[in-house]
């Protein structure tokens, strides 16, 4: 009996949960990237009333990191109002394969709030730097020396032209964060994003573009170019 | 109105950073020289002047390092080299944010060094030494901001590694030719140390800019595999040591006069065993 009451409490969250899909790829050039690299990455996404859990890894078809998978994370969100304000907040955990020798993790927390033109992020995140078994056991290291990075700021300010309903858009945006790096706060990055809705002609898609501009000691009023990417991709709203 | 009221207070501030001669504010959004041009600048007075070796007579010998003296005032920067004449040190590194840029002050900082036969010493431009066009200040007076050294001992020979990162990313340029060199050169000495401007982890909240991480992961990676002892940097003001692998990424006190901590830096090298120690200068 308890089994038939639990698929019918799956069942039942199933009919109103929303999933969503998303894939994108990016092609870029940066100070150390060795020529040009491609990546791409896919997210899964499930939203059930007010909290959904996004999930998503990233792989390297080109680039100098001799792993293919070179990204992982995971997001839980629970969406809040204070007033007519809404706020998601996130916690979210990342793990990199850096190398063959090191890898990246990152956690933290985000706070959300999206309005008409605005989005806007601002959290903080635990970033550690570990070294692989097998770096520990070819260069002859302590493993226990590790590098952490508390308390980073995380922020994003997008701003768009038309209001966040409207089926096409185009918006700007300065940040810190992407899905797979973390800057510190004081290496911003700026894109471009477009994107297309075509829910309105029957299809449950939508495209986007994003430019990004990335620069180096701009805060240390010594600015120096350090790379660019272009990324493309498609969100699939399953429901 | 009240946008331009907004703007008002920034560059209010702009305009104050730049008169009272402290910062270069237009450098937060262009560069004079690119962290590249600076690099094939740096390589063209190498060819001219061949790497330095210092030959010391025993396997125990000390190296003092600074960094941040931002001359201006030079109290600390005199007490640095009288303690290095007073702890014998066979070289002295001035790891950037030598001066604030501006002429006079290289002219006053230059003044101040030792001749080189007496006590050689080696500098990097930092961010600071950029501002107001600084590098050309930079070059005329010490040349490359990327170059090697050598101590000779009777025993070993240990290799330096001094990189520009006043940009705040070494360029692509400049990163070929470090790999090249911990390929190539550094398997054939015992220790090597890289020396720079900007320190590599955000140890503390400040405005100070690091590396972006897509570069720390190269960096990082590439001294903990060509066996990199240790990383010697600045820019952050605050004494601070972080050991990863077998590396050990040191980022100096600032020598600055009028600071609370203010300080450099000892490496002891001694039977192959390096040891460490940050002292302070009593204010």
């Amino acid at each position: 009996m308890k089994y038939i009451l639990l698929l019918l409490f799956l069942t039942g969250l199933n009919l109103m949960a929303q999933p969503l899909v998303w894939v994108y790829t990016d092609i870029g050039q940066n100070n150390v990237s060795d020529g040009i690299y491609w990546k791409a990455a896919g997210f899964g996404k499930y939203q059930y009333d007010s909290y959904f859990v996004e999930t998503g890894f990233q792989v390297d078809i080109k680039s100098s990191n001799e792993n293919i998978l070179s990204g992982y994370s995971i997001k839980g969100v629970r969406r809040f109002f204070i007033k007519d304000f809404p706020l998601d907040f996130q916690g979210f955990f990342m793990w990199k394969p850096l190398s063959g020798i090191f890898t990246e993790t990152n956690w933290g927390m985000v706070l959300n709030h999206k309005r008409n033109r605005i989005d806007m992020n601002l959290g903080s995140g635990f970033r550690t730097f570990a070294k692989t078994k097998k770096a520990i056991a070819e260069y002859n290291i302590d493993p226990a020396t590790k590098v952490r990075e508390n308390w980073n700021l995380l922020y994003s300010f997008g701003c768009y032209l038309k209001p966040m309903v409207n089926n096409w858009n185009i918006g700007l945006a300065v940040t810190n964060i992407d899905h797979f790096i973390l800057n510190q706060e004081t290496n911003p990055v700026f894109y471009l994003r477009s994107l297309y809705d075509f829910n309105h002609s029957g299809m449950p898609l939508s495209l986007f573009v994003e430019s990004w501009y990335k620069s180096a000691g701009a805060f240390n009023l010594s600015v120096n170019y350090f790379g660019f990417h272009f990324r493309t991709g498609l969100v699939w709203n399953i429901d | 109105m009240e946008h331009r009221l907004n703007i008002l207070p920034v560059l209010l501030m702009a305009m104050s950073f730049t008169a009272c001669e402290i910062a270069d504010i237009g450098g937060m959004l262009l560069s004079d020289q690119s962290v590249n041009q600076r690099f094939e600048q740096s390589m063209s007075w190498n060819a001219r002047n061949p790497y330095r070796e210092i030959v010391v007579p025993s396997d125990d010998y000390v190296i003092l390092a600074m960094s941040d003296s931002h001359v201006g005032g030079t109290d600390n920067l005199d007490h640095f080299i009288h303690s290095a004449r007073e702890l014998n040190a066979s070289a002295m590194v001035m790891a950037g944010d030598l001066t604030t840029g501006h002429d006079k002050d290289y002219a006053i900082f230059q003044q101040r060094l030792p001749l080189q036969d007496s006590l050689p010493s080696f500098q990097i431009a930092g961010n600071h030494d950029l501002y107001f066009k600084g590098w050309g200040g930079f070059y005329s007076r010490f040349g490359s901001s990327t170059y090697l050294f050598t101590v000779k001992t009777p025993v070993a020979e240990d290799l330096f590694i001094c990189l520009d990162t006043g940009g705040g990313t070494v360029g692509s340029r400049q990163l070929n030719w470090l790999k090249d060199v911990l390929e190539n050169i550094r398997p054939d000495f015992r220790h090597c140390i890289v020396f720079t401007h900007n320190n590599f982890f955000r140890n503390r909240r400040t405005a100070s800019t690091n590396p972006p991480v897509e570069e720390l992961y190269v960096l990082v990676e590439l001294f903990l595999k060509h066996q990199v002892d240790m990383v010697v940097t600045g820019h952050d003001h605050r004494q601070y040591a972080e050991v990863f692998g077998n590396t050990t990424y040191i980022t100096m006190d600032a020598l600055m006069d009028g600071l609370e901590h203010s300080g450099f830096f000892q490496m002891q090298f001694n039977d192959g065993i390096i040891e460490y120690t940050f002292l302070n200068i009593p204010q």
